[in-house]
């Protein structure tokens, strides 16, 4: 593991074993965080950002097993260890979640409990993580609530989740993440599910809590539009492989996968009329099997030829943290024949 | 289009839209069929889900036996159930065998016949099998003339002795076979239960769509009604509405008029399933996700909301007809539903809820293993299509 | 919240007011009426009744008075508590309910308790193992469970007990202590008596709550919040026990309105099969003599003790759940 890292996945495979066939999220991701920076996570939805955000946590829904690859990650203690390799209900694992890494969810209105007070919600993360007496709870509760701007926060404390606002729900929740300071925070498409004007705010406050925490961040999200001003790196994802990967900068100014192109080209323009978005079908599960070759190649309109659906293309180094996985940019040589490979058309 | 089988993913709009020749390279032809990435419509999705439950498929399979004996009930019972054989009053069920008291072994199954005794001191007979009596059970033999569904006169039943007569589930107090009685009274049962089923689907879905669809004052008599039935104690309510059917009326008219009866009350359910679909649909993600994304309206309502409502519904009616099963049981068990002469499930138990005869004769009961089964079945299957037809479950 | 509980009990008047006409209505409907029952009786019995005796029994009861005089002079009855008289029984219905309350209530509630202590533990065991061989064991007895009509089970256990004890199952005490005042040994004997009634009540509802505390579970395990708090590092027990279980009751919150006028009545049909002295017998009884007050007002007290359990189930909810209003 890299000095500078607190998190590297490598070549991390998933699968659902189901009667209807075999569910295949992720198929060889590899990504890595750099300490205190932020990273950002985008493609289509479905394409296994969550699930990712879900494997690190030892999360995954009943059924999905990491079926090969490794998640080293970096204690507090100094101490590296592969998450991919914790029993999923022992204690180890149960002292990172939310205690070295947390994780904030797309939905605000769901993801609390309706029938719990925030303050019982968020104070049990520090009745797990720590040894707080009740009032230093209470004080921290409330203080970490008034940080992220909930106002009158010492009578908002007690009150319940349907009694706030979609934006203030997730300021709660943002709360909630921050409350044992954690190394590492996922933040799932933090923004999706608020207004436009809200959007922005919420986005503020991570980047503030991410700087005064010294926090690391891997922002996940199926919109390049927010990742621009929020984090330093870009990994792009389809179907459950990273396509690309470069500095936030250079991904805009040089995106190198057709992919990847496509879409910038459907981030919606703030000026001149809005844009269809990408139709996107993501609720289909990927119980067929995985298209040959390079997995974009359906839909990609900048076709190599043969190759594309023949051989797989394997990462590309094109120098300065600039990767990228397409025959384009390498010889049909480098791609791998698949054909024999268990995982892939298992 | 072919939106309902395969549909190649979307491309993005915006895309360069000659980015194929851009790069320079030679495309040659489109890539193999295979690459198409397969999704699976709704009933698809829902069979899939379906024929996980093992159980399911099960009762769906005991279902369909059931009502393929009822249809031909005259053929698969052995005797007409109203035939009498006062030489075997209370006589019970004789075992088919294969091996015979000498150890022989019999290719063809046979039963014993029954040696009868009066026991001197309580006046019962008493039947043990006769063991010098060996009765051979015949396929396929010729009996007495009968007509199927009242039409079509035949002769030949499922099966039956070479001589005498055989009691696989004995005899009652008047010496009918309770096997056939069983197989005659499945007809009604179960017809009983499909019919006011579909009664109480019309009824339901008419009233919960009216509510549903219309809303505001409409829905709102409808919801009053639907209280006022719901709060009144069924089994009361149908005691009375079934003692009021005239006395005079034909077997044929009281088997409606129960039916009737039976789906009265029942409907208050179905309509409530119906109008919060109706509701719910409308919200539903699934639909405003679709109409954000542009579909047709008609494709969404085909692809989507009737699948959707369509399943639910049949769900929640396959598991609506046990509660008829059992309704029409209880009434006739108790003597106000059905009666004598009609042959029905509950109408042969009421036979058993003496219980001195059911202490004589207990396999007067079962018909009570066939109800339980039929129940058993309708409710796993039940159980079945409605987790196939939500979307939500996993 | 008086506010709401005012109000709702304003909205109950019109509905039990429509109650009260339709039952009255059904009960007249099948043709004769009490008298004619009674009559049959007291032929049965060998006495002579005489034209004269009948009308002065008929204008007793006001028999020949108007439909709408018949019910406004019964539901006005209601008013002062007072519910009538069973014709064919001869007797005030108060104290006919009076007399078979208590034995009816106290099967009712051990019938609950049974449900609970039975369907609960079951019902989560099976969710929390899902698929796995106690949950198909689970699932299917209580599949069985729900199909076995009550009568049914009670005919069975009532042969069972016949054939391998050797007693008779029925009623709630052994004839040595029938009519006996209440002592240790009626009370150990009760016991006896009891759980077949408990068992063969309790079963199909047992069966019912094990399925719907399944599927409650099930479904409020996929929740979101659920991922939130395994995310927090909560511990799997805790969690469902915190989360789930606390939303996945819910349901059966709802379900406590319709038992209060099972509880008043007992099952009838059981109670027929299996000779108890409950509310349920008494009411078949009056149903199939046409004893219209006697039957009118037992339905139409469980009518009402079902609209008030509804009431009662709503704000038991509103208490437990904060997102509902009283609004
Ligand atoms: N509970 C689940 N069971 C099985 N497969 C799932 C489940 N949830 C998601 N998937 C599959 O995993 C893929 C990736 O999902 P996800 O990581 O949620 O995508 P996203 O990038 O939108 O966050 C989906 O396409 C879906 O097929
Ligand atoms: S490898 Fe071929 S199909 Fe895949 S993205 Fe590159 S050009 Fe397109
Ligand atoms: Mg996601």
């Amino acid at each position: 593991m890299k000095e500078e890292n607190i998190v590297e996945v490598e070549d991390l495979f998933i699968r659902f074993y189901r009667d209807e066939g075999v569910i295949k999220p992720l198929n060889g991701v590899s990504l890595s965080i750099p300490s205190g920076k932020s990273v950002g996570v985008v493609g289509e939805s479905g394409c296994g950002k969550t699930m990712t955000a879900y494997a690190l946590l030892r999360i995954l829904p009943r059924g999905g097993e990491i079926v090969r690859g490794a998640l080293r990650f970096k204690r507090k203690n100094g101490e590296t260890i592969d998450l991919a390799q914790l029993d999923e209900k022992g204690k180890t694992i149960r002292q990172i979640r939310g205690g070295e890494i947390a994780m904030i969810f797309q939905e605000p209105m769901t993801a609390f409990s309706p029938v719990h007070t925030l303050y019982n919600q968020i104070s049990e993360v520090l009745r797990i993580h720590s040894d707080m007496d009740e009032e230093a709870i209470r004080k921290r509760v409330v203080d970490l609530l008034g940080h992220v701007g909930i106002p009158d926060p010492e009578q908002r404390a007690d009150a319940y989740p349907f009694e706030f606002s979609g934006g203030m729900r997730q300021r709660a929740m943002i709360a909630m993440a921050l409350a044992s300071n954690p190394r590492l925070l996922i933040a799932d498409e933090p923004t999706t599910a608020l207004d436009v004007t809200v959007q922005a705010q919420v986005l503020r406050l991570i980047k503030k809590i991410q700087k005064e925490f010294n926090l690391s961040l891997m922002l996940i999200t199926h919109d390049l539009g927010v990742i621009a001003h929020m984090v330093d790196y870009v990994y792009v994802m389809y179907m459950g492989e990273v396509v690309e990967a470069a500095p936030v900068g250079e991904l805009f100014e040089n995106p190198k996968h057709p992919y990847t192109i496509d879409l910038l080209h459907s981030i919606p323009k703030m000026t001149g009329p809005r844009e269809e978005l990408a139709h996107i079908e993501g609720t289909v599960p990927h119980s067929a099997a995985l298209p040959p070759g390079c997995m974009f190649h359906p839909r990609c309109r900048k076709r190599v030829g043969k190759t594309c659906w023949t051989r797989e293309p394997g990462m590309t180094d094109l120098g300065d943290g600039h990767y990228v996985r397409c025959f384009i940019h390498s010889p049909a040589e480098s791609g791998i024949s698949r054909e024999s490979e268990d995982l892939t058309y298992a | 289009m072919n939106n309902d089988e395969t549909t190649n993913l979307p491309i993005p709009p915006g895309a360069p839209a000659d980015a194929g020749d851009a790069a320079g390279v030679d495309d040659s032809g489109a890539p193999p069929e295979e690459s198409r990435v397969v999704f699976a419509s709704q009933w698809k999705l829902m069979w899939w889900r379906f024929r996980k439950h093992k159980l399911a498929l099960i009762g769906g399979v005991i279902m369909f036996i059931f009502y393929i004996v009822a249809a031909f009930c005259e053929f698969f019972a052995p005797y007409d159930p109203s035939t009498r054989d006062v030489t075997h009053i209370l006589a019970p069920p004789q075992t088919i065998r294969f091996v015979d008291e000498d150890g022989r072994f019999h290719l063809r199954p046979f039963v014993y016949g029954y040696r009868m005794e009066i026991d001197s001191e309580t006046w019962r007979r008493l039947y043990t099998p006769d063991t010098e009596d060996r009765r051979p059970i015949v396929f396929f033999p010729r009996g007495e003339p009968y007509k199927l569904w009242n039409l079509i006169p035949m002769e030949r039943r499922l099966f039956g002795l070479e001589h005498g007569r055989a009691y696989l589930m004995g005899t009652d107090q008047l010496g009918r076979d309770v096997l056939s009685r069983t197989i005659y009274g499945s007809r009604i049962s179960l017809t009983i239960g499909l019919i006011g089923v579909l009664l109480t689907f019309v009824i339901g879905i008419l009233l919960g769509g009216i509510a549903g669809y219309f809303g505001g004052i409409t829905d709102n008599v409808i919801q009053r009604i639907i209280e006022v039935l719901i709060c009144i104690p069924h089994l009361p309510l149908w005691m009375a509405l079934s003692a009021a059917l005239p006395g005079h009326w034909s077997a044929l008219r009281i088997y409606f008029g129960i039916t009737v009866i039976l789906s009265f009350l029942g409907w208050t359910g179905l309509a409530r399933v119906v109008r919060g679909k109706f509701l719910a649909l409308r919200e539903e993600d699934f639909v405003v996700a679709a109409r954000l994304c542009g579909t047709h309206e008609t494709s969404i309502i085909f692809r989507h909301m009737v699948p959707s409502f369509l399943s639910h519904i049949i769900a929640s009616a396959t598991l609506a007809v046990p509660g008829m099963i059992l309704g029409e049981t209880a009434l006739s068990f108790l003597g106000i539903g059905l009666r004598p002469p009609v042959v029905s499930w509950g109408v042969l138990l009421q036979q058993a809820q003496n219980f001195q005869v059911l202490a004589m004769a207990p396999w007067l009961m079962y018909p009570g293993l066939f109800v339980i089964i039929v129940v058993l079945a309708f409710n796993v299957l039940g159980d079945g299509l409605r987790d196939a037809a939500d979307p939500y479950s996993d | 919240m008086v506010h709401f509980i005012l109000r709702r009990l304003m909205v109950m008047i019109p509905t039990l007011v429509a109650i009260s006409m339709l039952v009255f209505f059904l009960i007249q409907l099948p043709p004769g009426d009490a008298i004619t029952s009674r009559l049959a009786e007291l032929h049965a019995e060998g006495a002579e009744v005489s034209e004269a005796q009948i009308a002065a029994l008929r204008a007793r009861f006001h028999l020949d008075d108007p439909m709408p005089v018949q019910y406004f002079r019964w539901v006005t009855g209601f008013l002062r508590g007072d519910f009538g008289y069973s014709i064919v029984q001869e007797q005030p219905v108060n104290v006919l309910v009076y007399d078979r309350l208590g034995y009816t209530v106290l099967i009712a509630i051990s019938c609950v308790l049974f449900t609970w202590v039975i369907g609960f533990p079951i019902g989560f065991y099976s969710a929390i193992r899902q698929y796995s061989a106690s949950d198909y064991t689970f699932t299917i007895i209580a599949f069985l469970g729900m199909a076995t009509p009550n009568f049914l089970l009670a005919l069975g256990l009532m042969y069972l007990g016949h054939r391998y004890f050797g007693t008779t199952i029925g009623g709630l005490f052994s004839p040595e202590y029938m009519g006996e005042p209440f002592s240790f040994g009626k009370f150990v004997d009760l016991l006896k008596h009891l759980w077949i009634p408990m068992v063969v009540v309790g079963m199909a509802g047992t069966a019912g709550l094990v399925r719907v505390m399944r599927a409650n579970l099930l479904d409020e395990l996929q929740k979101p919040y659920v991922v939130t708090a395994r995310a927090k590092g909560v511990g799997s027990l805790r969690l469902i026990f915190k989360y789930p279980v606390r939303i996945a009751i819910n349901p059966f919150i709802s379900t406590i309105g319709w038992m209060l006028p099972m509880i008043f009545s007992g099952d009838a049909i059981v109670g027929v099969v299996l000779n108890l002295p409950t509310i349920g017998p008494l009411l078949l009884s009056s149903l199939m003599t046409q004893d219209m007050f006697l039957a009118g007002s037992l339905i139409m007290i469980m009518s009402t003790l079902t609209v008030l359990g509804t009431l009662i189930s709503d704000l038991a909810l509103a208490a437990l759940d904060p997102r509902i209003r009283y609004d």
